[in-house]
């Protein structure tokens, strides 16, 4: 770091002081930038050793293990595979899920009442005084699938009466929220409900809840006195 | 050509056609880089003080919470990304601007024009920052890791990147001589990967927001990629130009170089994943990430064995220079943290590091271990040069040095095995599935090794502050004595304050 000898090749000093000169250096800067190049070593340059040829094989055999390994964890290059023990099953194979069944409705159901309902109803089904109807053992569940229906798809607001109790609450639309996006998410969550708590009602079914959707068309919520004349509680 | 790109096309030339000697065209590339090197110079070293306390401040308070608990300014989750901020975007960034613009301008042999440009550039980068980390503290973060800063500083923040480093871009296109020397190659790939990097992860996340997991991929891939495509290159670039400078001997191989450079461009680009393993992301997605992280194995094997090759045999020089005390240091530590790196991306080792304070201290070995002593090497090389003094005083090199290279050792021994403690008591379970140690206890196991990383940022505040001062020194004028008339080294010959 500190050579002080003169490198070769370099130009006449006429030369530097005429170049500097343009660069508006003064006499003192002039001095101080030869202190500094004199002591500075050639710019870098690269030599032309060939790569060691151990380092070649062992790059190879990297390059082979990534082969192998990338193919090995991929889980067959498909976007919903999310585990290397991943497998592709062949759909042909499969037994068709049975929508209609209790087994399938019924903890799908669960899934759902917890989620979206339980909130308010309670994961008891006895609700909050004044508020919040309760589902168990309640004539407003048994009976005529369509009234639970019909109230699940638009909503209900205003006073009802419940087990002789009454109750002024707004119960929300779900025909269109994003957590029950079939009707049979729908189906499962009042089948749950009719067969929770000790209840123990038919079960609602996907079909029920389509041709109901259909029937009613748009419509806003429903309120306490219209929805028993529509659907009496029997 | 219109009259227009001609004029335009000269107005960006350096030169005007003259034939001056090497040493005078380093002269006065010296001289058109001067000022604005000095101000980003200035501003970097400010921002690691910043940086530095932010981090002292993190580090207690990973171990004593009640520590300055009360102001909501001045939380762990809020000093902890001021710090990471302000290391990135404050220090590095500005440390980059200087040393790669200038080994640009040196190594195309083409004088930075309009400087008065980059000083303006600089200023409202600094500005940015500064608003961006005060927006930090003061609540505005984003939640997005290495992004934090709030979104309104992003456009200044770009335009001023863009301004600087068109300048580095125009140097490559004017420079002069046949061949394009390594060094060249990673600073002119990094200038145009950071931007691509920053614009697309601002866009996916903050301004156009992409679906669901793409953004942490996203976050990962820029995240990872700072350190890997711009820190890692201009890192590089700084060591395989001072490295045979210094030495006055070339770089062993330009066909390993060449391999290095287009390794870790293909690779690289795809470790960021890696941080995702296990997450909700396509298992494909992931295993790339892995395979890219182990074939780094070979750019950084490459490296090693290049720079190995050149400065064998000259150790007592690689120990004497201050230079190339620092430069050799990060070259070693780039070796050992990427060999690590490639490591803990595998499967098995992954299920014990992650989340735990082994990556934290993985982060530091990069970008500190690495990188940051790469650059402290630049600067105390640049500086003479730019102003024509020379360091006041070795010993205040040594205390740098010394404290530096404990500080960060101890703190990688402390967090990389408190971190893999931390990753086994996690795991820990017993026969029936049950955890062994409840959460509570496993982060009280950690306490003394997050209380040995507060010691050692300790002992790297003392050595920030021992650069500081001979920083402060060197453009005060302090002068290393009245016998000084030559480099200021730190043995042997040494001729500066070092006695």
């Amino acid at each position: 770091m500190s050579t002080t000898e003169e490198r070769p090749g370099a130009p006449a000093p006429e030369d530097q002081h005429m170049i500097l000169e343009h660069a508006k250096l003064g006499d003192d800067s002039l001095q101080d930038v030869h202190a500094q190049l004199m002591r500075e070593k050639e710019e870098p340059t690269e030599g032309f050793s060939p790569i060691p040829i151990y380092l070649l094989f062992v790059f190879c055999a990297l390059t082979f293990w990534a082969g192998i390994y990338f193919e090995a964890n991929s889980g067959h290059f498909k976007w919903y595979a999310y585990s290397t023990d991943f497998e592709v099953v062949d759909p042909s194979s499969q037994v068709p899920i049975d929508y209609d069944s209790l087994d399938w409705l019924i903890p799908r159901g669960e899934r759902l009442y917890n989620a979206n309902c339980a909130t308010c109803h309670q994961t008891s089904g006895m609700g909050s005084p004044g508020v919040y109807p309760p589902l168990v053992d309640s004539r407003w569940v048994d009976g005529d699938p369509d009234r639970l229906i019909a109230i699940l798809l638009h909503g209900l607001v205003g006073p009802i009466e419940v087990k002789g109790n009454q109750y002024n609450g707004n119960m929300p639309a779900f025909g269109a929220h994003p957590a029950f996006r079939r009707d049979r998410d729908l189906a499962a969550v009042m089948t749950y409900v009719r067969n929770a708590w000790g209840n123990a009602y038919e079960p609602i079914l996907e079909s029920q809840v389509t041709s109901l959707r259909e029937e009613l068309g748009n419509r806003g919520p429903w309120d306490g006195t219209e929805i028993l004349q529509v659907y009496p509680l029997n | 050509m219109s009259a227009l790109s001609t004029a335009f096309t000269k107005a960006l030339n350096p030169y005007k056609g003259r034939g001056e000697s090497e040493q005078i065209q380093l002269a006065v590339i010296d001289r058109s880089m001067r000022g604005p090197a000095l101000l980003f110079l200035i501003s970097a070293v400010l921002w690691l003080l910043a940086g530095t306390v932010f981090a002292l401040m993190a580090a207690i308070k990973s171990h004593t919470p009640e520590f300055m608990a009360e102001s909501a300014f001045w939380t762990f989750g809020r000093v902890r990304s001021a710090h990471l901020n302000a290391m990135i975007y404050g220090w590095s960034n500005n440390v980059i601007f200087a040393v790669g613009l200038w080994l640009m301008a040196r190594l195309c042999r083409a004088p930075i024009r309009h400087g008065g440009l980059l000083y303006a550039a600089g200023v409202f980068w600094n500005i940015a920052v500064t608003v961006g980390i005060y927006g930090i503290l003061a609540g505005d973060m984003t939640s997005v890791e290495w992004i934090e800063m709030p979104p309104n500083v992003v456009p200044l923040l770009t335009l001023s990147y863009a301004l600087i480093a068109v300048w580095g871009i125009v140097s490559f296109r004017y420079r002069r001589g046949e061949h394009v020397y390594v060094s060249q190659w990673y600073i002119l790939g990094a200038l145009f990967w950071f931007p691509w990097l920053y614009f697309v992860s601002q866009t996916m996340i903050i301004f156009a927001p992409a679906r669901g997991v793409i953004q942490p991929i996203t976050n990962w891939w820029f995240a990872h990629n700072v350190l890997g495509l711009w820190m890692t290159p201009m890192g590089l670039a700084a060591a395989y130009y001072l490295i045979p400078k210094v030495l006055g001997k070339p770089i062993h191989s330009y066909y390993l170089s060449i391999l290095g450079f287009w390794s870790l461009a293909l690779f690289y680009n795809w470790a960021g994943v890696h941080h995702l393993i296990g997450g909700p992301i396509p298992v494909w997605l992931q295993t790339a990430g892995i395979v890219g992280s182990v074939m780094m194995v070979i750019p950084v094997i490459v490296t090693a064995v290049n720079h190995h090759l050149t400065v064998v045999g000259e150790h007592s020089a690689v120990w004497k220079s201050p230079t190339l005390r620092f430069v050799v240091f990060g070259a070693m530590s780039y070796t050992l943290v990427s060999l690590i790196g490639s490591t803990m991306s595998l499967r098995d080792v992954n299920e014990i590091t992650h989340f735990t304070h082994f990556t934290v201290g993985h982060a530091h070995h990069g970008v500190y271990a690495f990188f940051t002593m790469i650059m402290f090497g630049a600067i105390y090389f640049m500086l003479p040069r730019l102003i024509y003094r020379e360091w006041p005083s070795a010993t205040l090199i040594r205390i740098h040095f010394w404290c530096c290279a404990i500080g960060i050792g101890v703190m990688l021994v402390g967090l990389h095995v408190g971190g893999w403690i931390q990753g086994m008591q996690l795991n820990a379970v017993t026969e029936d599935g049950v955890p062994v140690y409840t959460f509570l206890e496993v982060m009280q196991n950690t306490r003394p090794w997050l209380m040995s990383r507060s010691f050692s940022g300790i002992l790297l505040t003392i050595g920030h502050l021992a650069f500081a001062i001979n920083f402060a020194w060197i453009l005060l004028r302090v002068q290393p004595g009245p016998e000084a008339s030559g480099p200021t080294l730190l043995q042997g010959e040494s001729v500066g304050g070092g006695k």
